[in-house]
């Protein structure tokens, strides 16, 4: 099974580092898609069809708390899960984040294993990379 | 305010570390500093970072964060990572100094040919590093 990932921070440079994690993380990737603020990710998300988002706070335009609000607000994109990768970690960000929907949460600067493991994780593999064996999230959509 | 101090210097050498493999030691002042990214927060204390690179440190932090050949660098690559390594320098730095407590950060802005920094005085705090024949500066202002 392959997924397609979209990456969303206003850094080009940050971009390439989770897409060469991602690489290296054993995730089946169909498409990695990539946007450079909340505004700009919604565009993509209303066209194309996006597994799981990996998104920055402090960007431009919309950011990325804005975007996962408005992502709630729509039925489709509400059940995409998210991970947050944020340098913007205080206790209120995080709770801010988890109550708009996002499924995790990781600070910069981060551990390279750190981003694959929770990808792998929102994406339904258990600790051992077997698909499917994780308990889905009850409000998601399976079909 | 030698908290301060210290929880700065831990959390550039952690962005450093991580992010740049660039192991820094204090070091001193540059005379012609290459770049600059500053960026401003708002919250609980109000203040100002502002790092300043020599070309020598801008380009191996890009090499090593990108995995690029010195020839391939180029000056759009620069800008990019030392306006991430600011937003990542201040976030840890805010998280560092009170993670219960919620931060604004500006957007980090970038120039080329900075003029010096200012001194250490009331409320600003300046630092020098280098590193593999290379310096940088940071500057924090707190209201």
């Amino acid at each position: 099974m392959s997924f397609n990932l979209l990456i969303v921070d206003d850094s080009s440079s940050m971009r390439s580092v989770v897409k060469k994690i991602v690489g290296l993380s054993g995730i089946d990737v169909n498409r990695l898609l990539e946007a450079d603020n909340g505004r700009r990710a919604l565009e993509v998300l209303g066209g194309d069809w996006v597994d799981a988002v990996i998104l920055d706070i402090n960007m431009p335009e919309m950011n990325g708390l804005e975007l996962l609000k408005k992502m709630g607000e729509d039925s489709l994109m509400k059940s995409i899960p998210v991970v947050m990768i944020s340098t913007e970690a205080s206790a209120a960000h995080i709770k801010t984040a988890f109550e708009l929907g996002a499924k995790g949460f990781i600070r910069k600067p981060f551990l390279p294993e750190e981003v694959g493991k929770m990808l792998l994780g929102v994406l339904g593999f258990d600790e051992k990379g077997n698909y499917g064996k994780r308990e889905r999230d009850p409000d998601g959509v399976d079909f | 305010m030698a908290n301060v101090k210290e929880i700065l210097t831990e959390s550039i050498f952690e962005v450093f570390e991580r992010m740049f493999f660039i192991f820094l030691e204090p070091g001193g002042r540059a005379a012609v500093h290459d770049y600059e990214a500053a960026i401003r927060f708002d919250g609980p204390r109000r203040g100002a970072i502002r790092i300043l690179f020599t070309r020598a440190v801008a380009r191996l932090m890009v090499r090593n964060m990108l995995g690029l050949g010195n020839g391939d660098v180029t000056e759009q690559h620069v800008e990019d990572c030392v306006k991430e390594a600011a937003n990542m320098v201040c976030g840890n730095f805010l998280v560092n100094l009170d993670a219960s407590k919620r931060f604004t950060m500006s957007l980090p802005a970038f120039s080329a040919r900075p003029g010096q920094p200012a001194a250490a005085s009331g409320g600003v705090y300046a630092f020098d590093f280098e590193c593999e024949g290379g310096k940088m500066g940071v500057v924090l202002t707190l209201e």
